[in-house]
């Protein structure tokens, strides 16, 4: 069963094994550590400082699926790919209280976030946050990266090996055709890297053809194992 | 419209006429007209009375010149009675803006390409009279030096557009700068009027009215069937200074004079109708030979070259742009020596270019042009001799609109050729000539409730100053668009531009509109900035800008058909073919090619569907068909293929549904025919799908065209058993509708223009380039957020009635359940598909729809893998 839907799927790149997750994480069980992409928290309040309504309530949505997801993978480790935040109109102050007590409810987790173009607006993050941040991480032959590189990762002899993880692009799928298309977030992955859809509701995507690269589209809480037919 | 005239005489009278008319005004102008060998029409000189005794009022006519005339004349015979020295007003040049007669007229056109001509037609007798006043045009198009130079003073007649006078009054002082106003005009209503931009511009009017309660309005309007409607949303529901009953009456058929009867303070004036109108259809020779189905008509090219070239000058109407660029293309192909001779105009073309092919029309220069709606209206243009039509004009008073445009020299006749694209249109045109006949004119209905429009005019107003609640509410009560809006509905709009929504928990700091001590402000000037950029209601498809990369500008085509091509890919457009060398910020950039074209853009907008009048009439001819009548050249043209439809099945007659069984190797297909236009058939054909596999589980592909609907299965469908338990009943139809319909993906799609009006996605604030992106967000994801986190936000309520009213048509989805319930149905099962089932199944190759959408699909396929799931568990624990 080639077209099979899963709530993870665990694929091998270059040799390493990494969980595709159904709700858009990606857990690496050599390391413990889950990683997730583009929250754009605080996107709501920048669009309702600008005067469009948007309705509250989306960064506790998103933050609830980051929780079930640390729970279900028991990842020790947190990181997240670039663009935590919004922009500058994002980090109101209920955003920050808000974000210190989903961080209280995980005592024991590291957080790390991998600085991406739009967590620019925020120098320092409340000590509060109790996160770390860095411009990349290493993990093994995992790069950690907000955007990954457009052509291929440069071959050379030390890192032969190594897989570049990033987010920025949000991927969607384009699945079925005319009236009947609908666009479902997907994993975006190719010899040598990983783009992860953007996590929670509220965020924009940009379709991705099928190219040298495989999708693995997400839709309710379930990935599946290649591009459904419809 | 059917009251009998009470007066005998032509002239207005006026029921206690209080103002002393001096006829000073008239005389200068009829004079004017003389000196231009030109005698006022009776209607001409009705309407001058009407506005120099400060009626508002409606003037109507067929297509045709001097209804510009007719109002504007009177408006400046009015100015002049109204000046205590005649002579000493006579200027001899332009005057300065400051020494101007302040703001007395403002002229509304729907299109800004027809604001210019208009502007030309109104500056004419103010050269020539030596009236010192400013006549200037105010549109998008117009240069920002000269709006702010407007801003501070505007001349005495503006001539714009919705978007423009909605602008208008979102800046500061607009109150002071209208209090001049004495005339609004409102031309060409009958285009504007059914749109939510006519909803637009009854708002903008009552804001006018309000702030200046003595205005007069006239609106212009071709024939439509709801004239008293076109009344009802021009002139609001008070006109100063009282609001009597609406009385008028047709013209009197015999004299062809207008007999405008006055009630109260409103007036309809009705222009008679100058010229004749002859329509031919160029019958195909063979009617055998002839296709039954297709919708280019390029079959008929011969006869239309010989058309052509019987006159000088002729206007080609296609019935969608890319119609247009293959008959341009194959017009130039058959006869090359016309290059130079031959026009396109479609409302893609860059500007330019559509003016260029004006000009060279009004000058005689071309033969022919071929056009699309972006004719319909504007200027006349002289040398039109005659009018061709490809394919079915879908509408009685389209055809009128076409033929009209054609026959404007002295003494010149309406002619219209009809070039049917496949053999049944020429029913549908036999029944066109019957409705014209019987004067059975379509209705724009004018659009109610919108709340997306009117959450925009809050801001606006809120952007020109201290908004007034009370006092705005009452002013757009005033409208007929809002009429009967609830308090709950206002409430709701005045929370949503407030607070975002209706609960205040839910959209924290939230700010756009805020109150005040002395009234509603908008909160800060970069909102306003942003709530200006993105004033109006057309929709917009994302368009890209196709240019050449040596420079120059070609037009715009949508990008769905950009994005599939790929660089080197050839395609025609603007009449030529061009190369795809690269898609880039929202620019093609395109070479000149030549050589096999792999495509022909297509523009959504789409196909009309087949009027509610023409349909029936369509019904009616079939009728007499069924009896063995055959009235006119064109149903004895396809009276071979209507025999042949009898003796393999039957020929529908007004009382009867026909329903064909036919299997082939496809499987099995159901054939119905309630010729009642396509969007009605989406419907049904859902709902019929729907009905059915109800019985028996059984998916259906659904085809609709203006005649009837497919649907089509792999297994046998138990139609005789779905006739009798009720596959036509009207039990349920709305909740049924709107399951089988997948209505959450057609709420999205309605929801996006909403979402643009109501000011949810836009443009950004200008000069902040890159980060104003971060504020950008699709419809789509709107409508996702707020189904999951604002469920009970009207707009989304809105979309829902939109597309029950606008996408379904679901008032005339009801009247044919009606029709059909109370009918005979006749089930046939013809030997394979019949003449008129033919065209539906062509049409099935084109566009496929399934019964069974996608997330429907998708979760099924969960499903079956939790089952498999499950399954493996239970072995493996066993």
């Amino acid at each position: 069963m080639s077209r099979l839907m899963s709530t993870e799927i665990e694929i091998g790149i270059q040799s390493q094994l990494v969980t595709l997750r159904g709700d858009g994480t990606l857990y690496l069980p050599r390391f413990r550590s889950l990683l997730a992409a583009d929250l754009h928290l605080g996107k709501d309040a920048s669009f309702r400082a600008a005067g469009v309504p948007v309705p509250g309530g989306i960064d506790e949505v998103t933050l609830q699926q980051l929780s079930l997801a640390l729970h279900e993978s028991r990842a020790e480790r947190l990181y997240v790919l670039g663009d935590l935040i919004h922009d500058r109109h994002s980090m109101t102050s209920r955003l920050v209280r808000q974000f210190c007590s989903w961080r209280e409810s995980h005592p024991r987790l590291s957080l790390i976030l991998v600085r991406g173009n739009h967590d620019r607006h925020v120098s320092r993050f409340p000590t509060g946050w109790r996160m770390e941040t860095c411009r990349r991480a290493v993990l093994g032959p995992f790069h950690l990266m907000h955007e990954v590189s457009s052509s291929s990762p440069p071959v050379d002899s030390i890192e032969r090996e190594s897989i570049e993880v990033g987010g920025h692009l949000h991927p969607v799928a384009r699945v079925g055709r005319g009236a009947d298309q609908m666009r479902l977030r997907c994993f975006l992955v190719g010899d040598r890297q990983v783009v992860l859809p953007a996590l929670g509701p509220f965020k924009g995507g940009m379709p991705v053809k099928k190219g040298r690269q495989k999708l693995y589209p997400i839709c309710d809480g379930k990935v599946f194992s290649g591009m459904p037919e419809c | 419209m059917t009251s009998k005239a009470t007066s005998q005489e032509p002239a207005v009278r006026i029921p206690g006429g209080t103002r002393q008319v001096t006829p000073s005004g008239v005389r200068l102008v009829r004079d004017w007209m003389k000196s231009k060998n030109r005698n006022p029409f009776p209607f001409q000189r009705a309407t001058w009375k009407a506005i120099l005794s400060g009626h508002s009022g409606l003037l109507h006519s067929p297509t045709g010149t001097g209804k510009t005339l007719a109002i504007w004349l009177g408006a400046l015979a009015d100015w002049i009675n109204g000046q205590a020295d005649q002579q000493q007003w006579r200027t001899h040049k332009r005057p300065t803006r400051q020494k101007a007669v302040p703001l007395q007229v403002l002229w509304i056109t729907p299109l800004r390409a027809l604001a210019a001509d208009t502007l030309a037609a109104l500056e004419e007798p103010v050269g020539e009279l030596g009236l010192p006043w400013r006549v200037e045009r105010r549109t998008s198009d117009t240069s920002s030096s000269v709006k702010t130079r407007q801003r501070e003073r505007l001349p005495s007649c503006l001539v714009t557009t919705p978007e423009s006078l909605s602008l208008l009054l979102s800046y500061p002082r607009s109150a002071e700068a209208f209090s001049t106003l004495k005339l609004i005009v409102v031309d060409e209503w009958h285009e504007l009027m059914g749109t939510k931009r006519g909803v637009q511009t009854e708002l903008g009017l009552s804001r006018l009215r309000g702030l200046n309660p003595r205005v007069m309005t006239w609106a212009v309007s071709a024939t439509i069937g709801n004239l008293e409607e076109a009344v009802a949303t021009a002139l609001g529901k008070k006109t100063y200074p009282c609001d009597l009953p609406l009385v008028s009456s047709p013209a009197t058929e015999e004299t062809r004079e207008p007999a405008p009867v006055v009630g109260g303070t409103r007036t309809v004036i009705r222009a008679p109708l100058r010229r004749k109108l002859s329509i031919r259809s160029l019958i195909p020779e063979s009617i055998e030979r002839f296709p039954w189905a297709g919708h280019m008509g390029l079959k008929s090219l011969d006869g239309v070259l010989q058309a052509l070239e019987s006159v000088q000058s002729s206007l080609l109407f296609t019935n969608t742009r890319s119609q247009a660029e293959r008959w341009y293309a194959a017009l130039l192909h058959a006869r090359p020596e016309w290059a130079g001779q031959l026009g396109l105009h479609h409302g893609s073309l860059d500007r330019d270019k559509r003016k260029w092919v004006e000009q060279e029309l009004d000058a005689g220069r071309l033969r022919c042009v071929v056009c699309t709606s972006s004719l319909d209206l504007g200027v006349d243009f002289f040398p039109v001799e005659q009018v061709l039509q490809v394919g079915s004009p879908k509408g009685i008073a389209r055809l009128m609109q076409r033929a009209g445009r054609s026959g404007h020299y002295p003494g010149g006749k309406s002619q219209l050729v009809f070039v049917p694209t496949h053999a049944l249109e020429l029913v549908e045109l036999a029944a066109a000539r019957d409705g014209l006949k019987q004067n059975r004119i379509e209705a724009r209905p004018p659009r109610t409730g919108c709340l997306d429009v009117l959450a925009q005019h809050v801001v606006t107003v809120a952007a020109g100053g201290n908004l007034q609640p009370q006092q705005l509410l009452a002013e757009v009560r005033q409208t007929h668009a809002f009429e009967y809006l609830e308090d709950q509905q206002w409430d709701w709009v005045m929370d949503f531009v407030e607070r975002g929504g209706e609960s205040l928990k839910a959209y924290p700091d939230f700010r756009r509109v805020k109150r005040t001590d002395s009234g509603y402000r908008v909160a800060d000037s970069s909102i306003a900035r942003r709530h200006r950029m993105n004033i109006g209601t057309i929709p917009s498809d994302q368009e890209v800008m196709v240019r050449f990369l040596k420079g120059g500008r070609l037009g715009t085509l949508e990008e769905r058909f950009v994005s599939r091509l790929k660089p080197g890919d050839r395609f025609t457009f603007a009449g030529r073919t061009l190369k795809l060398v690269m898609f880039r910020d929202m620019t093609a950039w395109v070479r000149k090619s030549s050589g096999k074209v792999s495509a022909v853009p297509r523009w959504m907008g789409g196909r009309l569907p087949l009027s509610s009048e023409l349909a029936e009439a369509v019904r009616n001819r079939l009728a007499e068909a069924s009896r063995g009548e055959f009235r006119g050249p064109e149903m004895r043209a396809v009276r071979p293929l209507l025999e042949l439809q009898e003796t393999w099945s039957r020929i529908p007659d007004d009382q009867t549904l026909l329903i064909e069984k036919v299997k082939t190797r496809e499987g099995f297909h159901l054939f119905f025919f309630p010729f009642e236009g396509r969007l009605v058939h989406e419907g049904l054909a859902a709902l019929l799908a729907w009905r059915i596999s109800r019985l028996q589980p059984i998916t259906f592909a659904t085809t609709v065209n203006d005649y009837g609907v497919e649907l089509l299965s792999p297994t046998d469908p138990p139609l005789e058993e779905a006739v009798e338990r009720g596959l036509f009943s009207l039990l349920g139809l709305q909740n049924q509708i709107e399951k089988s319909m997948n209505a959450t993906e057609l709420d999205r799609r309605q929801f996006r223009d909403i979402a643009r009006i109501a000011g949810l996605v836009g443009g950004g604030l200008p000069g902040q380039g890159k980060s104003s992106r971060q504020l950008q967000a699709s419809s789509d994801l709107f409508f996702d957020v707020f189904r999951e986190f604002d469920a009970g936000n009207l707009l989304l309520k809105q979309a829902r009635r939109e597309v029950l009213s606008q996408q379904l048509e679901h008032r005339r989805l009801e009247a044919a359940m009606q029709r059909l319930a109370s009918g005979e149905i006749l089930i046939q099962h013809p030997p394979k598909p019949t003449p008129l089932a033919f065209p539906i199944l062509v049409d099935r190759l084109r566009s496929r729809l399934s019964s069974e959408k996608l997330e429907d699909r998708i979760s099924r396929m969960t499903r079956q893998f939790e089952t498999l799931a499950n399954q493996d568990a239970k072995r493996g624990g066993a």
